[in-house]
């Protein structure tokens, strides 16, 4: 077990640094950097002239390193990460990019785990439903709404929750986390309930989109288990039907759905991310976005690399769990 | 030799073929269909000296709570908190007369502030910010406002300036006995260390560049209150507007002197230039609000300064308004929350919101103002005229060569129906053609200096059959000669993220595809095509045009080439400036003549004699102008009806928001958020 998980800890380690890399080279891809940026607002918030806007660049550039070899930016960064915790700055906050994360990746994951847990609860019991009721009422419900969470878009379930709210009702919690009357308030229930106000479509939209797969896979193993002869024998004792259900089918029904939360978290991380940048909610979704639309180069790539070591981390509990309940995935590992 | 004949014999065919295309076969130029206003309020236009100006009046007045603080020994009496000589800004001639005190404005912006150095370049977020706490030594925003025989900046910091006989002298008298929001003293001590230590200073990326006054230009303290400049060229009178917002309004010096490196050895660039983030309050302004709280991504809140220099004529210090803030969110959201009544200002600049806006603001219960003001946007297309720039093959030359002759641009320019394009953008009376050059509803315009080639496709392919194209197997034209023989005609377009410009795109790549012409989308993100700007790699780019058209005095560099790196569209390099075009010269000589005419009249008439080279030549491509909308929460009074969205500055500029003001019943309709609080007191 010790060889599997030194094996797999090297190989998150490895997939790491490979993803910051790809994502450093994505984000310097595209023509524009900071430099641009800031001389584009210099010319229209200014009034420079685009000659000195230019001229403006030519400073920024070689006062912030942009005109350095994309390798030495890299490993500068990379150097930073590691020697010294420091994720570089950002040139549009004027502050550590570790400090702006910090300031919405708390609120992210708290929404994303929001998504998931409600995601996952109303996937399984409508995957019951599902399985229960098959090819009846309850089914064909459970189905449609799992069938619409997969297929509608959510940036589109975000854009059409977005009109509705701001245009035809007026809704007036949009954009943000909290009402100005609270954002200095200490905590109270009536902030918690305004914060829930602001979130809700949010989490709507994410956990409508994530509750699919839960639903489908529920329903499919609850059908396969209830039709396991230990099942038969279950009600032939005369058990209720609830018990039979709850008591010995669910159980059974629930492994591999627990094996899918390693990856199905990422995913919810995303999908809080794409909805939060439709509604302007500011987590670091517009954060990411805006960060790549600025050139604000160190805050995109802290965030992709996150995201990577989410991901990488959720997988490696994933695997370590498989390892642990299955000695053929243990076994494979070590050799 | 049998081709080099065969090709000579094509040349001369195609050659007696042009020829024949008589100046009868084309159509235009036509007057210019000028738009009608959308806006439909008229302006109260207020005479230069009435609107600002410096002066003492019998008494002064403050609101009942700041009078509280000062009975309780935290203030000094307003009269001493003054300058004995304050500015005094005009409500005479007002919609609603003189303001009370009380309440507070909702904003929301997209920006993000970097801090209060703003003297060092870096940002407040945007959006009303700045123009909240900088103050400059002159003014230009409410400029739209003066009646015409004196339109010309307004004193803020500097209250009254004079040339000197020869015009190599401008000597500045600024407010005397004037404090910083904390109560230090402002003197000439602070415009020194703005001009000395930070736009002079190389290391600081300060909002402007000394250049920006003038090559050899200096500036020289004469006491506490003069300073004075002095000019290799006698009377550039236009410099003056280089000195409002953003570009020098001076940081407070006594706070950012021991930060600069200069003065404190343990200091660096570095360590300036990130000096008062935006946690590092109260900030200290010498506007009418001072940043007093602040949450990253979500609030940044401003109260009244009790050192305010500025009152009405009443005697009232200013503001009206005892809170500002600012919620942190994004542009679009700003228009959304302001139509949704959960915030109360915005400018209304994306065409994609016009509709929407304006059937919420036609329901009973609509919580907002809607001010349309003049045509101050516009698109355009620019072709790449340098032969010397980004030129980095023959194809490069002979693309180039093309897009200098006139015929071609104005081949395009007819080709383009830019009555549907305005359509295709916005429905209804908003969007109006553009030939290019001035904006059309400016106060200098006359719509005579526009040569307007109208819409007549037919027009076009004869123009491009002139130039020696004729249609490939495919239905689009082959160059008949040169380099590119044989080739189809086409070139890249770069263009922005926003949504108007894609759809302009689409809609011009359409049109040149009925004339034969393909054009290859080249959109870019964020400000990617500024980068590719730069490189002069492109051939063709769509470019909204804003400020320097509608307000030219304000960006003159831009607008022809008067140094190697302008204009964008026609950029020399370091060592070879521009091949210029006969007409080029042309517009050289009017805008020196402009830069230097202090006569106000004169200045205009020189604008629209440049504005009919301009267009007359097709220097670029103008496709359609917009105007943009004010939006403001009914509870505001003295919003000045027609204040436009950007001309000399922003709307929040525009509008004199600290003689914006709210009655006492509707002031408990949204509550302020930190009451009572006064920088500095408590």
């Amino acid at each position: 077990m010790l060889r599997f998980l030194v094996r797999r800890i090297v190989s998150a380690l490895g997939l790491v640094f490979v993803v910051s890399m790809v994502s450093f080279l994505l984000i310097k891809a595209p023509p524009g950097d900071y430099a641009d940026y800031a001389a584009t607002l210099a010319q229209s918030q200014g009034g420079l002239s685009y000659e000195q806007s230019l001229v403006l660049k030519q400073e920024i550039r070689e006062r912030l390193g942009l005109n350095k070899p994309l390798v030495e930016q890299y490993v500068h960064w990379v150097e930073g990460m590691v020697l010294h915790g420091d994720f570089g700055p950002s040139y549009v906050f004027n502050k550590p990019v570790g400090e702006l994360i910090n300031d919405r990746f708390w609120r992210t994951l708290g929404i994303a785990s929001t998504c998931h847990v409600l995601a996952t609860l109303i996937g399984v019991g409508l995957g019951i439903i599902g399985a229960v009721y098959q090819h009846r009422w309850g089914d064909r419900i459970a189905s449609t709404i799992a069938f619409l969470g997969m297929t509608i878009p959510r940036f589109f379930m975000a854009l059409v929750i977005l009109y509705w709210l701001a245009f035809v009702v007026g809704y007036q919690y949009i954009g943000a986390i909290y009402s100005r009357e609270y954002i200095f308030a200490p905590f109270s229930f009536a902030k918690l309930w305004d914060l829930f106000k602001h979130v809700w479509p949010i989490i709507f939209v994410a956990a409508f989109g994530g509750l699919a797969y839960n639903m489908r896979v529920m329903r499919g193993n609850l059908l396969d288990v209830l039709r396991q002869p230990y099942i038969e024998a279950a009600r032939a004792k005369g058990l209720p039907g609830s018990t039979v259900v709850l008591k010995h089918a669910v159980p059974n029904a629930l492994h591999p759905l627990i094996m899918y939360q390693g990856i199905a978290m990422p995913y919810m991380l995303s999908g809080e991310l794409e909805v939060a940048i439709v509604l302007g909610v500011p987590t670091v979704g517009p954060l990411m976005l805006d960060s790549l639309y600025r050139g604000d180069i160190w805050v995109t790539a802290t965030i992709f690399l996150w995201l990577s070591v989410i991901l990488v981390v959720a997988n490696f509990f994933a695997d370590v769990a498989l390892g642990l309940i299955d000695p053929r995935v243990r076994e494979a590992g070590s050799v | 030799m049998r081709k080099y004949f065969f090709t000579a014999a094509t040349a001369a065919l195609l050659t007696g073929f042009a020829a024949s295309v008589s100046a009868d076969d084309l159509k235009g130029p036509i007057p210019y269909p000028m738009p009608k206003q959308v806006a439909t309020t008229k302006p109260i236009l207020v005479p230069y000296d009435l609107l600002f100006h410096y002066g003492t009046l019998p008494k002064y007045f403050e609101p009942a709570w700041v009078s509280e603080l000062v009975k309780a020994g935290k203030l000094p009496p307003v009269e001493q908190r003054l300058p004995p000589v304050p500015l005094i800004v005009d409500t005479s001639m007002t919609a609603d007369g003189v303001g009370q005190y009380g309440g507070t404005l909702r904003h929301v912006i997209g920006g993000r502030p970097q801090g209060w150095n703003w003297i060092a370049g870096q940002n407040q977020g945007y959006g009303g910010t700045e123009h909240s706490t900088m103050m400059c030594l002159v003014r230009t925003g409410p400029m739209w406002m003066l009646t015409p025989e004196k339109v010309e900046p307004l004193p803020q910091l500097a209250k009254s300036w004079e040339w000197s006989k020869d015009g190599h002298d401008l000597t500045m008298h600024l407010i005397e006995g004037a404090k910083w929001s904390d109560g230090a003293p402002f003197n000439a001590d602070d415009v020194m260390f703005a001009w000395d230590d930070n736009i002079a200073d190389p290391n600081v990326p300060a909002w402007t560049k000394a250049g920006a006054f003038g090559d050899g230009t200096s500036l020289q303290k004469i006491d506490d209150n003069t300073i004075k400049w002095t000019f290799k060229d006698a009377f550039p009178v236009t410099t003056i507007y280089q000195m409002a917002l953003n570009n020098f309004c001076p940081g407070p010096a006594h706070i950012l002197k021991p930060l600069h490196p200069k003065y404190n050895k343990n200091a660096t660039y570095d360590s300036y230039l990130k000096a008062l983030p935006p946690d590092h309050l109260p900030a200290v302004t010498m506007g009418p609000w001072v940043p007093v709280a602040y949450k990253p991504d979500q609030i940044i809140v401003m109260r009244r300064n009790p050192y305010f220099f500025e009152v009405d004529d009443h005697g009232n210090q200013l503001p009206y308004l005892d809170e500002i803030s600012f919620k942190l969110s994004t542009w679009e959201d700003r228009t959304i929350e302001t139509v949704a009544g959960t915030a109360d200002y915005t400018n209304m600049e994306d065409p994609n919101l016009y509709l929407e806006s304006l059937k919420k603001a036609a329901e009973p219960g609509f919580p907002n103002n809607l001010y349309w003001s003049v045509r101050s946007l516009s698109w355009r297309v620019d072709f790449n005229l340098s032969t010397v720039c980004g030129v980095q093959s023959d194809a490069d030359k002979a693309k180039r060569d093309l897009f200098r002759k006139f015929d071609f641009r104005r081949a395009i320019s007819q080709g383009v129906d830019r009555d549907s394009m305005s359509q295709s953008l916005v429905r209804g009376p908003f969007v109006a053609p553009f030939a290019g050059g001035l904006h059309v509803e400016t106060d200098f315009f006359k719509p005579e200096s526009v040569v307007y080639y109208p819409y007549d496709p037919a027009t076009s392919k004869a123009l491009l059959k002139q130039l020696g194209f004729q249609p490939g197997s495919d239905g689009n034209l082959v160059w008949g000669s040169g380099t590119l023989k044989g080739q189809p005609l086409e070139f890249t377009m770069t263009y922005g993220s926003h949504p108007a410009y894609a759809l302009l795109a689409d809609s011009f790549i359409s049109m040149m595809h009925e004339l034969g012409i393909k054009i290859v989308p080249q959109p870019t993100q964020g400000d990617g095509e500024q980068d590719i700007q730069e490189t002069c790699k492109w051939d063709a780019m769509l470019w909204r045009g804003d400020r320097p058209y509608t307000v030219p005095l304000a960006q003159l560099q831009d607008l022809a080439p008067l140094s190697p790196k302008a204009p964008q569209w026609h950029q020399g390099t370091a060592d070879k400036p521009q091949e210029l075009l006969p007409f080029e010269s042309t517009l050289i000589d009017i805008l020196n003549k402009v830069r230097t005419e202090p006569d106000g009249a004169k200045r205009a008439a020189l604008l629209n004699q440049y504005n009919h080279v301009f267009t007359q030549n097709i220097y670029t491509v103008g496709l359609v102008t917009v105007p943009a909308a004010l939006i403001t929460n009914k509870r505001f009074k003295d919003v000045p009806a027609g204040a436009p969205v950007l001309a000399w500055q922003w709307s929040e500029d525009n509008t004199i928001r600290e003689r914006m003001w709210i009655k006492p019943e509707d002031q408990a309709q949204v509550p302020e958020l930190l009451p009572g609080e006064m920088p500095g007191v408590n």
